[in-house]
């Protein structure tokens, strides 16, 4: 592996994170910075009754919408799991695993609701600079227990 | 957040790695009950801050005094599992942080309540290069969530259990 090509997967690894990172301190902006400007962002649920997306945008202005969404939360916890990356000159796609946590509920109450994701990225590099030209996020399972003591 | 470029010069590369390896370790060699090795990831004086969970104050301790917590506090475990994840690493100069998200997952069997208590949160790392290579200055564990029984961490140090 060439440097060139170890510094480019370090820095596409680094973008992944730093989308994980933007969602959990809701940092909208941050987030959407990620994205290139025509990005196409799309979710699938495993379980929806049909295999169309749940959910397609086009461009990184319509994001806002979807990571406002997060503030319903108490606070998310996104575990980036392994990553498989293949590599062009200036463009690259990927697979990343990851469970993201959600807490949600008052303090007498509160739930944990866990969404196991596969990230499938197609990455393009401008600049100098490694955006999200398409983000497709796979929902595989979700769970959702209960929060909290149990001595 | 900066942008996410990549610089191609060997030294940015070999230190974004190297850190990535410390941080592992950090969790195998807890993982792993490791003390002796545990000892060498630290710098000679560490800014130490659970108070999220624990209250109290930040305390400054030496690599010997840290690990020495860790063993009276984790080493009575049946099991210990460290997730950190979602590294993003700053790099300036012989300086550098990294913020990460945590899970760990604490199990002892016991008589009393439930085996296991998981916590959720962040960690933000304080790095220096050291003429042995980088080591960990800092580190701020900020609770998010946690489920289960934490009594076990007591029940662990008071002794084996019945």
């Amino acid at each position: 592996m060439s440097p060139d090509e170890a510094a480019d997967r370090l820095a596409i690894r680094g973008l992944v994170d730093a989308y994980a990172h933007c969602a959990d301190r809701r940092d909208a902006k941050g987030q959407m910075a990620l994205f290139a400007h025509d990005a196409h962002f799309v979710v699938y649920y495993a379980d929806a009754p049909s295999s169309e997306p749940q959910l397609e945008l086009g461009s990184r202005d319509e994001l806002a919408a979807v990571f406002d969404d997060l503030n319903q939360y108490r606070a998310t916890t996104h575990f980036n799991g392994q990553s498989t990356f293949e590599m062009g000159d200036d463009w690259a796609t990927g697979e990343t695993y990851c469970l993201a946590h959600h807490i949600a509920g008052d303090d007498d109450a509160q739930t944990m609701f866990v969404a196991s994701i596969r990230y499938e990225d197609t990455f393009a590099k401008a600049d100098g600079t490694w955006l999200f030209a398409e983000r497709k996020l796979h929902v595989d399972w979700t769970d959702t227990y209960p929060l909290g003591r149990r001595d | 957040m900066n942008a996410i470029t990549s610089d191609p010069t060997t030294t940015e590369t070999e230190d974004r790695l190297a850190i990535l390896e410390l941080i592992g370790n950090l969790a195998l060699l807890l993982d792993a009950r490791d003390w002796d090795a545990l000892e060498g990831l630290w710098a000679d004086q560490v800014h130490y801050d659970r108070t999220s969970l624990f209250g109290g104050e930040p305390e400054t301790l030496t690599p010997a005094e840290l690990v020495a917590g860790y063993q009276a506090a984790l080493g009575g475990l049946d099991a210990l599992h460290h997730l950190i994840t979602g590294h993003v690493i700053s790099l300036d100069g012989d300086r550098a942080t990294c913020a990460a998200n945590m899970q760990g997952t604490h199990v002892l069997a016991n008589a009393s309540g439930d085996q296991m208590w998981t916590v959720g949160g962040r960690h933000d790392y304080r790095l220096e290069r050291t003429a042995d290579g980088w080591r960990i200055a800092g580190l701020t564990f900020t609770v998010q969530w946690a489920t289960g029984n934490m009594h076990i961490v007591t029940l662990a140090a008071s002794g084996p259990q019945p």
